[in-house]
């Protein structure tokens, strides 16, 4: 990048939050994947106003912008592959307003998601979507990712809670979208078009979400299994029966040892799996749904079920459930996440379908997921540097990907496409949806600076070499 | 001790999750990838693999680190970000040697008692004559750290004591440098304490720095030479016990075995640090302490060094001595075992980042409503102390064996 240009951007933001030594840049090329890729330049903005100057600039020169949160991405969405710009938004922190007359509250993108959970509990409301990154993440990231997690079952994801925001387009646009309203039909609903959009049709500044009251009461439990499909079953059967949990993560033997080798939370390491699960609700209610689930689990074939008697006890198997991506790198140094997702009443097919794959190339891929709504996470546990493995286990997740749309379901849940699963999205949207998104992102970002060679290519774009 | 390259495949299965950013106290102050574990450990990576040489400013990076080990223990994958820090640090000694002032201040003063000595007491005469008024203000600033120097160090004042009551058993105490020149009242409480429950005490007045400080800036060999020493120190004690009252003394002295790794000396080093006890954790698994008649009528909080709680696991013990004196009303402390950002000279070589970690730890303490900040390691001891200060606190900060020894006094 030119010197003229950067000295632009200091004079923008200020000198001291422009950072361009080779040492800081290292530290901006990454995220949660194995892809890495060097910006150019770390711009550190303060506010909308100064993300509009800093758009305006790129996009005069055609310079890529990448915006990171906390850098905790899954899928490559936060890696600045083109180089240029990464915009890192953690000075944007503030939480603008928790409104408890209309059950809403404004933050800006760079709060953290654990701050903003405790920051409403405390005033007796709740926000649900709850991505096991949610100590390092930001709202702003969850937004761009339409992040989901365990209690995306009972509540629904990101995408559910946004009402309005605050984006800044490729040519410096600032746009405020939605509002404090649930109800709003005027006109297309901009506030989704954004959400999930994964940086590259603009950039959230502020976002509102809609809140619900705090449950006055939850409990969680643990349902084991002495084999796997006694597990699968008994979700499939839970929602059969009518009874809607918060959540009901399953984890399988692998996944529950790698926990205990780092986390000892008091996992059964010597059960084939378990389901953890949690219920809220009124205190007559919470006990209610715990006695029919308990019965489901038994009739299906689980051997134990065991209520965390403490708010401590269960906050720690939620703690070992959190570390579970990161308990893999114990045993592998590129643990690949995936998030493939069915409709739930396939789940038990699709659990099945991933351990023949894993015995079928020879990989290790323990199995947990948020079950309940049908996102499984078979995490392959490999290394990059094996090169043999990584053909196996290309094919494997090819096997995964083409099972998981062929039961009627979804590449990703979650965690997105960015740069790991791109090559898989004509499979699900076709050549026509693919066309139609390429449009949509040329319509707000003709000069293609935001986020580029993320989700899809455009036509005149090079494939993404792994850095 | 490994060297850096050793670490090179432990680095790997750092996969970048982040769970350190949620628990780095660095981290949480500049909000910065360079300032928190996974982004050190990127950086030494690209070093290990030839892609970045190790330029100033990485050093910088590395030497940002506190090196209270919080990200290990929240690291799912288990990587030692500490050790592979001081591994970093060792390997730029290697290199480029140290920078002048490190080198003045390891080589010149803290390895040599009588030149530790003159510079405190060069400091208590400059502040006796005003003349520290007259410092540039950043230096001030880092004066005033330092707590009231003592007229007598505990070695001057030992000279008087009586130690060897015919009890029964008997321990070996190492005496720190903090405690020695700053807070020679904790060991004197100590001395009660032990005496009060049958046990004597042995102080071998001629042991050096425990070379923590050498240990993680990376001058191996210095830290190396000062264990030699210390352990020479030790060699007539006779006793099954070394206790020590500094956290980081105690995190350092049990490390002797892998820090004379390849010497000679490296089963009596091992010996050595298999003796090694924190004075809580003595007080409380061996002694089991019996408390005195008096009263104190305090409320207390306890702040948890880094060297104790996560590199030593001690963290019950000291709140059982406090749960165990008559009178003293206990109340937990939120965040209790985050880093003070003391962290030895980091206070003086970081101070804004410091200060700012300081002020979190001082508002919670200010919380808890305690009249009294008990916490096990000098260090603490003076950056808390420093806090109170700078926030117009009274509080007193003690460590815990002197509350301990106050139930023991004879009253006139």
């Amino acid at each position: 990048m030119q010197e003229n240009i950067i000295n632009e951007l200091r004079q923008i933001i200020g000198q001291e939050n422009i950072l361009t030594d080779k040492e800081d840049l290292i530290c901006y090329s990454y995220d949660a994947t194995s892809y890495c890729n060097l910006p150019e330049v770390v711009v550190i903005p303060g506010s909308a106003e100064e993300i509009s100057l800093v758009l305006k600039v790129a996009n005069k020169h055609g310079i890529p912008v990448a915006a990171r949160g906390g850098g905790t991405n899954l899928c490559g969405a936060s890696i600045p592959i083109k180089g240029g710009i990464v915009l890192a938004m953690h000075r944007l922190n503030k939480i603008i307003e928790i409104d408890g007359d209309n059950l809403v509250a404004t933050v800006e993108a760079g709060v953290n998601t654990e701050k903003f959970q405790q920051a409403v509990e405390a005033k007796g409301l709740f926000y649900p979507p709850d991505p096991q990154s949610a100590k390092m993440s930001t709202m702003g990231g969850n937004v761009a990712q339409n992040a989901g997690g365990p209690k995306g079952f009972k509540y629904g994801v990101t995408r559910d809670f946004v009402l309005g925001m605050k984006v800044v387009l490729a040519d410096g646009t600032i746009l405020d979208i939605g509002g404090k309203t649930i109800k709003n039909v005027t006109g297309y609903d901009l506030t989704k078009f954004f959400t999930g959009s994964e940086g590259t049709l603009g950039v959230i500044v502020a976002v509102t979400f809609r809140l619900l009251p705090l449950p006055e009461a939850k409990k969680t439990m643990l349902a084991v299994f002495d084999d796997l499909m006694d597990g699968a079953r008994t979700i499939s059967s839970i929602v059969k029966n009518k009874i809607i949990p918060v959540t009901l993560e399953m984890m399988d033997q692998e996944t529950m040892c790698l926990i205990e080798e780092s986390k000892p939370v008091g996992l059964p390491t010597d059960a084939a799996a378990a389901i953890l699960i949690e219920v809220d609700g009124s205190e007559h209610e919470v006990e209610r749904q715990m006695k029919k689930i308990e019965k489901v689990a038994r009739e299906e074939g689980a051997t134990d079920v065991r209520v965390a008697r403490t708010e401590e006890e269960a906050a720690k198997l939620w703690e070992g459930r959190k570390a579970a991506f990161g308990c893999m790198a114990l045993s592998a140094v590129t643990p690949i996440t995936e998030d493939a997702t069915v409709p739930r009443s396939k789940l038990p097919e699709m659990v099945k379908f991933i351990k023949d794959v894993a015995k079928k190339y020879s990989l290790s891929i323990p199995v947990l997921g948020h079950t309940g709504d049908g996102n499984l996470h078979p995490i392959i546990c490999t290394d990059e540097n094996d090169l043999e493995e990584m053909k196996r286990v290309e094919k494997a997740i090819d096997e995964i990907f083409k099972e998981t749309l062929r039961l009627g379901g979804t590449l990703s849940g979650e965690h997105g496409i960015g740069l790991a699963k791109q090559k898989y999205m004509e499979l699900e949207v076709g050549q026509e949806g693919l066309q139609l998104m390429r449009q949509l992102k040329k319509a707000v970002d003709p000069n293609n600076i935001l986020n580029p060679g993320k989700i899809f290519l455009q036509e005149t774009e090079q494939i993404n070499e792994k850095t | 001790m490994k060297k850096l390259e050793a670490y090179h495949d432990e680095i790997k299965h750092c996969i970048r999750c982040g769970a350190c950013q949620a628990v780095c106290p660095v981290f949480e102050v500049m909000e910065r990838e360079m300032a928190v574990a996974r982004g050190r450990l990127r950086l030494i990576r690209e070093a290990l693999e030839g892609k970045l040489d190790l330029t100033d400013k990485m050093r910088d990076y590395i030497d940002l680190c506190v090196g209270c080990r919080i990200c290990v223990d929240n690291c799912p994958a288990k990587v030692n970000t500490d050790q592979i820090v001081i591994g970093a640090r060792h390997k730029y000694v290697d290199v480029k040697g140290l920078p002048f002032l490190h080198r003045i201040m390891l080589e010149q003063i803290l390895s040599k008692k009588g030149n530790f000595n003159m510079a405190l007491k060069s400091l208590g005469l400059a502040r006796g004559t005003r003349l520290n008024k007259l410092l540039p203000e950043q230096l001030k600033k880092k004066e005033e750290i330092l707590p009231t120097i003592p007229q007598r160090t505990f070695v001057q004042k030992m000279k008087e004591m009586t130690f060897d009551t015919g009890a029964p058993k008997k321990v070996g105490f190492f005496l720190s440098c903090m405690d020695n020149f700053m807070f020679p009242e904790v060991v004197e409480a100590a001395i009660m304490v032990l005496q009060n429950n049958d046990w004597d005490i042995v102080i071998p007045s001629d042991v050096n720095c425990c070379g923590a400080p050498h240990h993680v800036y990376g001058d191996w060999e210095t830290a190396a030479k000062l264990a030699k020493k210390n352990i020479e120190a030790f060699q007539d004690a006779e006793v099954d016990y070394i206790i020590t009252d500094c956290a980081t003394c105690g995190s350092v002295l049990k490390e002797y075995g892998e820090m004379l790794s390849g010497d000679s000396l490296e089963l009596k080093g091992k010996e050595f640090a298999a003796k090694i006890m924190d004075i809580n954790a003595f007080l409380i698994d061996v002694v089991k302490i019996k408390p005195g008649q008096n009263k104190v009528s305090q409320t207390v909080t306890y702040h948890d060094p880094c060297h104790l709680v996560r590199h030593q696991k001690v963290s019950k013990q000291p709140r059982e001595i406090l749960l165990a004196v008559e009178g003293v009303e206990f109340r937990e402390c939120n965040d209790a075992d985050r880093c003070c950002g003391g962290a030895g000279t980091y206070n003086i070589n970081h101070y804004d980042v410091s200060m700012k970690i300081l002020d979190k730890k001082i508002e919670n303490i200010k919380n808890t409503g305690a009249d009294i900040l008990a916490t096990s390691c000098p260090a603490c001891r003076i950056q808390l102390g420093y806090g109170m200060r700078r926030a117009g606190l009274n509080n007193t900060v003690v460590h815990p064996v002197e509350l301990l020894a106050r139930s023991y006094e004879q009253k006139d």
